[in-house]
C-alpha cells in the first residue's frame, strides 16, 4: 500500500526525515514523535506534497510527487486551522470534493453525507469562523474523509482540543479505521502525533519517529518486547530492603542492587520478567511484605523515553 | 523487527576519491567568503568597467556597420583624433592611424604587410586587433586592479584563520593531504577570478559577436576568448600563489591583509620612482643628442637601442612621438585621460624596463605577451622571470607552512 | 590476524631537535577500548600524530591495519576518526555544516553526508545548537560536534584526546558511555588519552602508561588493578572490625581496608579474602548478626591512580640518573 525506501528529506542544511525506510500495509498507523522531529515532513511526502531529496516514495505502487492519480485516493487533513473562515462547512467540503474530480452533484451529496456522520449535520450552514475548534477540526476531518480516500492522513488531528471533542473525534477516528478492515478495498490510515495515549486510544500499529529517523515500528506490543530485552531497573517499596536484596541476588539477570531511602531497593536488570517471577515467590516463601513493586519504565511512556535516550546516546 | 537502528549505526555508502576533497573545500571555501558583504559588493562593482568597455566594442560594430571605418582610417592618418567615440576613438586611431609597416607590435599586421592607402580597411583584421586591445586593456587595467583588491580582501584569512583557529587539525586528521588542501584553497580565489576576470571578458566578448553584423565573427575571433582564459591564468596563478603565501606566514589574517597590499604599492611606487628616473636621463640624453643635430631620434629611450624592431619603429616616428613621447607632454594627440589606455591596449611601443620590478606591471607585460599584443623576449622574459620565481617561492613557502604545525 | 591490529609500533624512535620525544616505542592497540596516559610532555601527541602519518620518524615501523602511514597516509586516516586536543573547527560553519564538512572531506557524496551528519549529531545529542555558528557553543557542544565529526565517516578506529573536557557529569557519562558502545556494540577500537584516571578504570579494556617516550607499562585494566589476593570489598555502616572479627571466626579471612590516606578508620571498609560466590551468603549472614548494615559489597580492585603512581616511580628510579622527578612535580602540583 505505502512504501518508503531509504527516503532523505532535507531543507538547507536542516533535516525532515531521515533514511526512512518503511512498509505500511492496511490498517491503522500512529506515527509518533516530539514536535519537531519530522513528522509533518514525513506525511508531506507520503501525500505527494514534497518531492524527496534522496529515496522512493511509492503510495499504491506510484510516485505520489505531482501525481493527480494517486492524490485522489488520498484524504489528508493538515495540521494546521482552515484557511478560508468565511466559507462554511458544506462549501468547503464540497469544494473538496470537487477537487477529487466528482461531479457538483455527486460532490454535494458526498459532503451532506460526511458532515452528518462526523455531527455537523446542523452547523453546515454556519460559516467557519463562528464555529469552535473542535467543530472546525470535524469539518477538516469531513473534507479529509468524504470523497472516500483509500488512505487516510491525519496530522495532529487532535491537537488543541477540549476532553470532549477529543473523545468524539478519536471515537470518529477509530471508526473510519475499524470500518477500514472490513472495506472492500482495504483502507490505510496515518495519524501522527506527538501524544502518546491519542495513539494508543486508536489503537493503532505504531511508527516513532525521531530526529528525522524512524526509530521503532510494529504494535505497542511488539515494541514492549524489543525494549524487554533491555536493561531496565525494576524499584521495590519493602519494610525490609536489604533482606531482599540478599534472597534475589543469586538470581540470574540481577546486576547491580541500589538502595534508596529506607524502604526502597532497585534492582538493574537485563531480564525483567525473570527477576519479577523470583520477586514474587520471594515475598511468597519469605513472607515479606512488599508493598510496591515498579518497573519504572514498563509503560508505553517509558519505553519511549528510552528510545530517546538510545537515540541520543545517553545511557546504554 | 519493529526496533530500527536506533542511536549509532554503521555506513556503507561508497566513498568518493581523495580528489573530491579539493572540490569540498573550495566550495565550502566560497560558501563562507561569500557571507561577506563587502565581497559581494567588489564582485558586483567589478562589472561595472565591462559595461564601459562594452559600449566601445558596440561603438565599434556600429562604425563598421556604417562604413566609417575608411573615414576614420583617413582622419586619423591625417594626425586628427578621434576622440569623439571615446577609448575606442584611441584604439582606432592608433590601429587604423598605422601606414603599412607599422608594426607596433601586431604580429598579424606585420605578416600582411597592411594594404596601400587608397583602399579599404581590411574590417577583420581591424577588428581582431581592436578587440584584442580592447580585452587587453580591460583584463589588464581594471579587473587586474580589482582582483588585487578581491584577493586582498578573501586571501589573507583562507590559511591564517586554519592556523589560528587550528583547524589545520580538521584536514589533516582526515584523508586530506597538503596538495589538497593547498589547491582547494587555491580554487577559491580561482572562482574569484574567474568571477571577475573571465566570466566579464568572455561577456565582452560574446557581446561583440552579437552586436556584430555577423555570427561568423565569433569564427573569426575564436582565439580571443581562449586568450582572455589564458591571460586570466597567468593573472591568477602568481597572484594566488603570493596571496595564500602571505596567508599562511602569519596566524593574523591583517598582517597578511597588509603584506599583500603593501607588496602591490611599494613595488608600483618603486616602479614609476624608476620609469621617470630613466625619463629624465633619457630627456637630458636626447636634449644632447638634439644639440648634436640628430634630431631623428628624439623620444627614444635608452632601452630602444637594443631594440630588434629599431628599424620598423624608425618609420612610425609619427605614431611613436604620439603614444610614447605624451607621457613627458600632454600637447599632442592623444588626451589625458586616455594615456593609460595607450599604455594598456600595448599601443606604447616603448619597453617598460622596471616591468618585473611591480607585480601590477609585470602582470600587465604577460597578458599582453598572451594575447600577442607584446612579443619583443626582451620585454617579456624580465617579467616572466620575475613573476616565476615570485610563483616559485610562495609555492615553496606555502607547502612549509601548510603543514608546520603538525611538525611541532 | 596479526598483520590486521588497529595500531603496532615497533621501536618507534621521535626526535624534534635534540629532544626524544618518543624513545622506542612498541607497542599493540587490541580491538576494544584502550587508554593512553601518562604525564604532560610524555609523548602521547606525539605518539597519535605519528599513527596519523604526521610525523617522519628516525627510527621504527608503525603499521595501522596493515597499513603504513607514512605511505599510505590517506588509506590509514579514512579509518580513524581523530577527536583533537585543542577544539578545533572552521569559524563561520554552524555545527552541522562543520560535522558535514568533515563527513565530505572524508569522502561521503553530497546529501547522503548532511544525512549522517544529523544522524550522527542525534547521537552525540548535540540538539538543536547544531544550527548555531562553531565558534559561539558552549565547550560541552563544540566538544560534541567534534567527537560527532570524527566518527561521522564510520571510521574503524577513534583516537580521542580528553574526550570529556567541558562536560557535566551527566554527559561526561553519556559520552564515555558512546565510547564503550562504539567498542562493544560495533567492534570498533578506541584510542582515549586523558588525565583523568578514573574514566580509564571505569571504561578502558585496557591501559598504556607513557612517560617519557617510553612504554612504562601495558595490559588489562582487570590484570593492572588486580589486588595480590583476589578479595571483594565491603563498606557498610556500623562496627566493621567486629565483622571482621566475626568473619575470620567463621573462616572467612578479611581485614579492615587501608583508607586512601592510609589510615585504619572505622568508618572503611573490609576487605573479605578469598571470596568465592558460594561464601557471599556468609558474609551477609555475619554482617545481620555484627549489626553491620552494608552499603556495597563487590570484587575488590587497586584504584588505577595507585597502578600508574607505582609505574611513575619505577620509571623515575629507572631513569634516576638523567632526569628529575615525575612524582615531585606530580606532588608540588597537589600540594597547594
Amino acid at each position: 500500500m505505502l512504501s518508503l525506501t531509504h527516503v532523505t528529506k532535507v531543507f538547507g542544511s536542516v533535516i525532515g526525515v531521515n533514511d526512512v525506510t518503511v512498509e505500511l500495509g492496511a490498517g491503522a498507523h500512529g506515527l509518533l514523535g516530539p514536535n519537531g522531529a519530522g513528522k509533518t515532513t514525513l506525511l508531506g511526502l507520503i501525500t505527494g506534497q514534497l518531492r524527496p531529496t534522496m529515496g522512493q516514495v511509492r503510495v499504491f505502487g506510484e510516485h505520489p510527487f505531482a501525481n493527480p492519480r494517486v492524490l485522489r485516493r488520498i484524504g489528508f487533513c493538515p495540521a494546521a486551522d482552515l484557511l478560508e473562515r468565511r466559507a462554511t462547512p458544506r462549501e468547503w467540503v464540497r469544494y473538496l470534493v470537487q477537487l477529487s474530480g466528482f461531479r457538483r452533484d455527486a460532490a454535494a451529496e458526498r459532503a451532506d453525507r460526511e458532515l452528518d456522520r462526523v455531527g455537523l449535520g446542523e452547523a453546515m450552514d454556519r460559516p467557519l469562523s463562528t464555529l469552535s475548534k473542535g467543530m472546525r477540526q470535524r469539518a477538516k476531518l469531513a473534507g479529509a474523509m468524504a470523497h472516500a480516500p483509500d488512505l487516510l492522513v491525519l496530522d495532529e488531528p487532535f491537537d488543541g482540543l477540549d476532553p470532549v471533542a477529543r473523545h468524539d473525534l478519536v471515537g470518529l477516528v477509530r471508526r473510519w479505521a475499524v470500518s477500514a478492515d472490513t472495506a472492500e478495498v482495504p483502507r490505510t490510515l496515518i495519524v501522527a502525533s506527538h501524544l502518546l495515549h491519542e495513539v494508543e486510544a486508536l489503537h493503532a500499529g505504531l511508527a516513532v519517529i525521531l530526529g528525522g529517523r524512524l526509530v521503532a515500528s510494529g504494535t505497542a506490543g511488539e515494541i514492549r518486547d524489543m525494549v524487554d530485552a533491555m536493561p531496565s531497573e525494576i524499584r521495590i517499596r519493602c519494610d525490609t530492603p536489604r533482606r531482599l536484596a540478599e534472597l534475589v541476588c543469586s538470581t540470574d539477570g540481577a546486576e547491580g542492587f541500589r538502595f534508596e531511602g529506607d524502604d526502597l531497593l532497585v534492582v538493574a536488570t537485563r531480564q525483567p520478567r525473570a527477576l519479577a517471577e523470583r520477586i514474587a515467590s520471594v515475598a511468597v516463601e519469605e513472607r515479606l511484605a512488599i508493598e510496591e513493586v515498579a518497573a519504572g519504565d514498563r509503560s508505553l511512556e517509558g519505553i519511549f523515553g528510552r528510545l530517546v535516550r538510545l537515540h541520543r546516546g545517553v545511557g546504554s | 523487527m519493529p526496533l530500527h537502528d536506533v542511536g549509532y549505526r554503521p555506513w556503507q555508502g561508497e566513498r568518493l576519491g581523495s580528489g573530491s576533497a579539493i572540490g569540498v573545500i573550495a566550495l565550502t571555501g566560497i560558501k563562507l567568503a561569500w557571507t561577506s558583504r563587502w565581497l559581494r559588493r567588489m564582485v558586483f562593482f567589478a562589472w561595472s568597467p565591462a559595461l564601459v568597455f562594452a559600449m566601445s566594442f558596440f561603438a565599434f560594430e556600429q562604425a563598421i556597420d556604417e562604413g566609417r571605418l575608411t573615414n576614420m582610417r583617413d582622419a586619423a592618418r591625417a594626425g586628427r583624433n578621434l576622440d569623439g567615440v571615446g577609448m575606442l576613438g584611441t584604439v582606432l586611431a592608433d590601429t587604423l592611424g598605422r601606414t603599412p609597416g607599422h608594426a607596433a607590435g601586431t604580429r598579424a599586421v606585420r605578416r600582411e604587410g597592411g594594404p596601400p592607402v587608397d583602399q579599404k580597411v581590411d574590417v577583420a583584421e581591424t577588428r581582431r586587433v581592436v578587440w584584442s586591445r580592447l580585452l587587453l586593456a580591460f583584463m589588464r587595467v581594471p579587473q587586474a586592479l580589482l582582483l588585487a583588491g578581491v584577493i586582498g580582501l578573501v586571501a589573507p584569512s583562507l590559511v591564517s584563520r586554519d592556523l589560528r583557529a587550528k583547524a589545520w587539525l580538521v584536514y589533516f586528521t582526515r584523508p586530506v593531504g597538503r596538495v589538497e588542501y593547498l589547491l582547494g584553497k587555491a580554487a577559491i580565489l580561482g572562482v574569484l577570478v574567474a568571477a571577475i576576470t573571465v566570466l566579464p571578458a568572455l561577456a565582452l566578448w560574446l557581446m561583440g559577436v552579437l552586436v556584430s553584423p555577423s555570427v561568423w565573427v565569433a569564427v573569426d575571433t575564436w582565439d580571443l576568448p581562449l586568450k582572455a582564459v589564458a591571460a586570466s591564468v597567468v593573472l591568477a596563478v602568481p597572484t594566488v600563489l603570493l596571496a595564500l603565501a602571505y596567508s599562511s606566514a602569519t596566524a593574523e589574517s591583517r598582517i597578511a591583509s597588509f603584506a599583500w597590499f603593501a607588496t602591490w604599492a611599494a613595488c608600483w611606487i618603486a616602479h614609476s620612482t624608476l620609469t621617470t628616473a630613466d625619463m629624465v636621463a633619457a630627456a637630458r640624453q636626447a636634449e644632447t643628442t638634439v644639440a648634436a643635430g640628430s634630431a631623428q631620434r628624439e623620444g627614444r629611450t635608452g632601452s630602444w637601442v637594443e631594440d630588434p624592431f629599431g628599424d620598423l619603429e624608425e618609420d612610425a616616428s609619427g605614431v611613436e612621438r604620439r603614444s610614447s613621447s605624451s607621457a613627458r607632454s600632454s600637447g599632442n594627440g592623444l588626451p589625458r585621460r586616455f594615456r593609460w589606455l595607450a599604455k594598456a591596449a600595448g599601443m606604447d611601443p616603448s619597453i617598460d624596463r622596471w616591468a618585473w620590478l611591480s607585480p601590477y606591471h609585470a602582470l600587465g607585460v604577460m597578458q599582453a605577451w598572451i594575447f600577442g599584443i607584446e612579443t619583443r623576449p626582451q620585454a617579456v622574459v624580465p617579467s616572466l622571470v620575475s613573476l616565476a620565481i615570485v610563483s616559485l617561492v610562495a609555492l615553496i613557502v606555502l607547502l612549509n607552512r601548510i603543514d608546520a604545525p603538525t611538525r611541532v | 590476524m596479526r598483520n590486521d591490529l588497529p595500531v603496532r609500533l615497533d621501536g618507534v624512535v621521535k626526535r624534534y631537535g635534540s629532544r626524544t620525544v618518543l624513545d622506542g616505542v612498541s607497542l599493540e592497540v587490541t580491538p576494544g577500548v584502550t587508554g593512553l596516559v601518562g604525564p604532560n610532555g610524555a609523548g602521547k601527541s606525539t605518539l597519535v600524530r605519528s599513527i596519523l602519518g604526521l610525523v617522519r620518524l628516525v627510527a621504527g615501523s608503525v603499521r595501522v591495519f596493515g597499513l603504513d602511514p607514512a605511505l599510505e597516509p590517506r588509506r590509514v586516516r579514512s579509518l580513524l576518526g581523530v577527536v583533537p586536543e585543542d577544539e578545533c573547527a572552521v569559524p563561520g560553519l554552524s555545527g552541522v555544516e562543520m560535522v558535514r564538512y568533515a563527513a565530505r572531506l572524508c569522502g561521503l557524496p553530497g546529501t547522503e553526508s548532511l544525512r549522517r551528519a544529523h544522524e550522527v549529531l542525534d547521537w552525540c545529542d548535540a540538539g538543536q545548537e547544531r544550527y548555531r555558528p562553531v565558534e559561539t557553543l558552549s565547550v560541552g557542544t563544540r566538544q560534541k560536534v567534534a567527537f560527532a565529526a570524527a566518527i561521522v565517516h564510520d571510521p574503524r578506529m577513534v583516537i580521542l584526546d580528553e574526550p570529556t573536557n567541558g562536560l557535566d557529569p551527566l554527559e561526561r557519562r553519556a559520552m564515555l558511555g558512546r565510547l564503550v558502545t562504539l567498542a562493544r556494540d560495533h567492534g570498533k577500537t578506541v584510542l582515549v588519552s586523558t588525565h583523568v584516571l578514573p574514566d580509564v578504570q571505569s571504561i578502558c579494556d585496557r591501559v598504556i602508561v607513557l612517560a617519557r617516550g617510553r612504554v612504562r607499562l601495558t595490559g588489562a585494566i582487570d590484570e593492572l588493578t588486580r589486588p595480590v589476593t583476589p578479595s571483594h570489598r565491603l563498606e557498610g555502616d556500623g562496627p566493621l572490625a567486629d565483622l571482621a572479627r566475626l568473619l575470620n571466626a567463621r573462616g572467612l579471612p578479611a581485614r579492615l581496608a587501608d583508607d586512601e590516606d592510609g589510615e585504619t578508620g572505622d568508618a572503611g571498609a573490609i576487605l573479605i579474602e578469598p571470596p568465592g560466590p558460594a561464601r557471599l551468603g556468609l558474609v551477609w549472614q555475619a554482617a545481620r548478626d555484627a549489626g553491620v548494615v552494608i552499603r556495597s559489597l563487590e570484587p575488590a580492585h587497586r584504584p588505577l591512580e595507585e597502578v600508574f603512581v607505582q609505574t611513575l616511580r619505577d620509571a623515575d628510579a629507572e631513569d634516576a640518573t638523567s632526569h628529575g622527578s615525575f612524582l615531585e612535580r606530580e606532588e608540588s602540583h597537589a600540594a597547594p
